[in-house]
């Protein structure tokens, strides 16, 4: 059995789906983030994830539950990542260089982000595009 | 007119691959200029790459930055307290 690190990247259709209790996902991401507290996992997300989740609350569920989001990630133990000007030159580098036209650039960032801090595994609920060789996260069942 | 070197020349001065002479151009820690498309370095700019060269601290390095004293998340973090709390109207996938 392969040894997997213990490092994992959130991306925003991860925490949008613990939130939302009519998601499609919301039971798996319940249970994703459980798995996460118990193996003692550490989480990174980046500023840019927080904004888009953050926004998709305040417009599909209420402006009041997306405040108390935003209040929670800053004192939890979630390892939340600053872009510096080097990281955006770079997410934006591989956006241009990149053969679909579907990847964004939040995507790219998050891609760019995550490989420069070694994190290899992301946990999303969206089509994650073959960047750096990074893998979506699943669950070890 | 000043004297220009190569890479080559700059890198048997300095005591370098010419690859690293390269990379030091390519990271702007070392002046050259383009002649016909070829690379040359003044000779006065080596000079000064060799009194004022110093080191970049690792604080500013890029690549592989780790975070220090990463947060581990456990059972007992704030963001269970929102687990289902909204629920959208619209289908979601």
């Amino acid at each position: 059995m392969t040894l997997q690190s213990k490092k994992v990247y959130i991306a925003s259709s991860g925490f949008y789906a613990l939130v939302d209790r009519a998601h499609q996902k919301y039971e798996h991401a319940a249970a994703f983030f459980r798995y996460f507290g118990i193996e003692n996992y550490t989480l990174y997300t980046d500023i840019l994830t927080i904004n888009n989740t953050y926004n998709r609350i305040y417009q599909e569920i209420s402006p009041s539950l997306a405040k108390d989001f935003l209040r929670t990630i800053f004192l939890g133990n979630i390892n939340i990542i600053y872009p510096e000007e080097g990281d955006f030159k770079a997410a934006l580098k591989t956006l241009v260089n990149y053969q679909s036209t579907e990847l964004t650039f939040g995507q790219s960032l998050m891609a760019v982000l995550a490989n420069r801090r070694g994190i290899s595994q992301i946990f999303t609920f969206d089509y994650l595009h073959q960047l750096f060789g990074q893998t979506t996260f699943y669950l070890p069942i | 007119m000043e004297n220009l070197l190569n890479v080559n020349q700059a890198a048997f001065i300095l005591k370098v691959h010419p690859l690293t002479i390269r990379r030091y151009i390519n990271e702007g820690r070392l002046k050259a200029i383009k002649v016909g498309g070829n690379i040359r370095i003044k000779e006065s700019q080596l000079l000064d790459f060799n009194k004022d060269f110093s080191p970049i601290p690792p604080a500013q390095r890029i690549f592989k930055r780790k975070i220090p004293n990463a947060k581990v998340f456990n059972l007992d973090d704030p963001l269970f307290r929102l687990k289902g709390r909204g629920a959208s109207l619209t289908l979601s996938s």
